[in-house]
């Protein structure tokens, strides 16, 4: 009886959430090899693009909307990203590495609480680096959907791919068989050869907060 | 809302600041025509009682030396509604009318309000604008020194005076005319971090009739 309605709550919470992309149509990835898709993504991600996109942040029933401006190096590990509002005041700036991060500047309600640089950071890597899985990666295949497994310290990244391009749709971070972050990528736009996600979802399951990011344009 | 978030929002919606500098290395001959054409201006724009006005705004952030570009509308009916709509690249409406900011955007689809008494920055931002609106431009005077680009049409470009408000981050200001000299052609703005604003103003239309639906934000919205 608990089971079931655990399971009617999951099914309502599933359906009353409105996710704004098209998720990728459902298609048998059975026949699919594992080897191609990731090489095949590989070649289509891109290694340096600048994009503007607005981006709709949700906390504990407030969300705040601005537009982002980011510049990013996958190959190097390099970004910089700024956040304006609506009208163009300058709400952020951020520069990152592989050894650290760097705020240029935030207004002052962003750096009151927790430490708003390596969270913009973390989730600027979340969603953009990594992409490939490792060749160390597990593998499994359910019907529509390839999942490579990365072992990380103290957590699994698991890398899931579908659709009729075969192409990445969700990264998630599992510790203690719970998914404490997600990123779910829509929409694949095509520019120059390279692939961008129209729509993404980071949902920071671990923190509470979601990140929903349209993307405006592209600048490679 | 810091100091330098709200100086760039007065200066966003600044419409013509001209301010009367009092600078002694000012020629005697400068500051007489730099008082003809303020005195002009100020002539020729108190007749606006609504405005409508497209704009683009490109914000160009010297860490990228690449432009976001900000399409949009903007509506003024004196003495205190203001209505600032975004169509790209996302649509957002800002409406200021008495004590209250409300703003909207598509992405959240949220309506947030904002009382300007429980906001004395937003309160004094506003109180400036309805100032500048309104032709009282005596606040204004030890903010900034002004220097005549062009007279006719008028260009003027405002530089804050150092340890004000304006001048811990605007490095200079810099508003034209259009030709008619009714309303502002372009705002050019450039900040001491090295990031700049132009915002120009296109098919500018005085004194209309303004519809309702201009100072709703939107209906649908939670």
């Amino acid at each position: 009886m608990k089971q079931i309605i655990i399971g009617i709550i999951l099914f309502c919470l599933a359906g009353c959430s409105t996710i704004p992309f098209k998720s990728a149509p459902v298609i048998s990835m059975e026949k699919a090899d594992p080897g191609m898709v990731k090489e095949q993504f590989s070649l289509m991600l891109p290694g340096r693009f600048q994009i503007i996109s607005t981006i709709a942040f949700e906390y504990m029933g407030e969300s705040i909307s601005f537009i982002g401006y980011s510049d990013i190096d996958t190959k190097e590990k390099i970004f910089t990203v700024a956040g304006i509002n609506q009208v163009g005041i300058k709400l952020f700036e951020i520069t990152g590495n592989s050894d650290k991060n760097e705020l240029k500047f935030a207004i002052e309600e962003f750096t009151k609480k927790g430490n708003f640089t390596e969270a913009v950071a973390g989730d600027i890597r979340k969603i953009y680096f990594n992409r490939l899985p490792a060749d160390s990666s597990k593998l499994y295949k359910k019907k529509h959907e390839i999942v490579f497994v990365q072992d990380e310290p103290g957590a699994v990244i698991e890398f899931v791919f579908a659709g009729p391009g075969k192409l990445l749709v969700e990264k998630r971070c599992i510790v203690d068989n719970q998914a404490i972050w997600r990123v779910n990528y829509y929409e694949y736009r095509e520019k120059n050869g390279k692939l961008h996600p129209a729509g993404i979802i980071l949902d920071n399951i671990k923190y509470g907060y979601k990140l929903i990011m349209r993307l405006k344009e592209i600048r490679s | 809302m810091t100091i330098r978030a709200v100086t760039i929002f007065l200066l966003l919606f600044s419409a013509a600041t001209y301010v009367y500098a009092q600078n002694s290395q000012v020629s005697e001959k400068s500051r007489a025509d730099l008082n003809g054409v303020l005195s002009r201006l100020e002539k020729k724009m108190s007749g606006i009682k609504t405005l409508k006005t497209g704009f683009v705004q490109e914000k160009e952030l010297a860490i990228f030396k690449q432009k976001v570009v900000l399409k949009g509308t903007v509506y003024i009916e004196k003495p205190a509604r203001l209505a600032w709509h975004v169509n790209e690249p996302m649509k957002y409406i800002m409406v200021i009318s008495q004590d209250m900011i409300s703003q909207w955007d598509e992405d959240t689809n949220k309506v947030q309000k904002i009382s300007l008494s429980k906001n004395p920055a937003f309160e004094a931002a506003i109180g400036q604008m309805q100032e500048w609106f309104s032709g009282a431009y005596t606040p204004l005077l030890k903010e900034y020194e002004i220097e005549l680009l062009k007279e006719n049409p008028a260009s003027l470009k405002f530089t804050p005076r150092a340890a004000t408000f304006a001048g811990n981050v605007i490095k200079s200001v810099t508003v034209d005319f259009r030709k008619d000299e009714q309303y502002i052609n372009r705002i050019f703005i450039e900040e001491k971090s090295g990031d700049t604003t132009n915002l120009s103003f296109v098919e500018t239309h005085l004194n209309i009739p303004l519809e309702d639906s201009v100072w709703k934000v939107n209906p649908g919205a939670k």
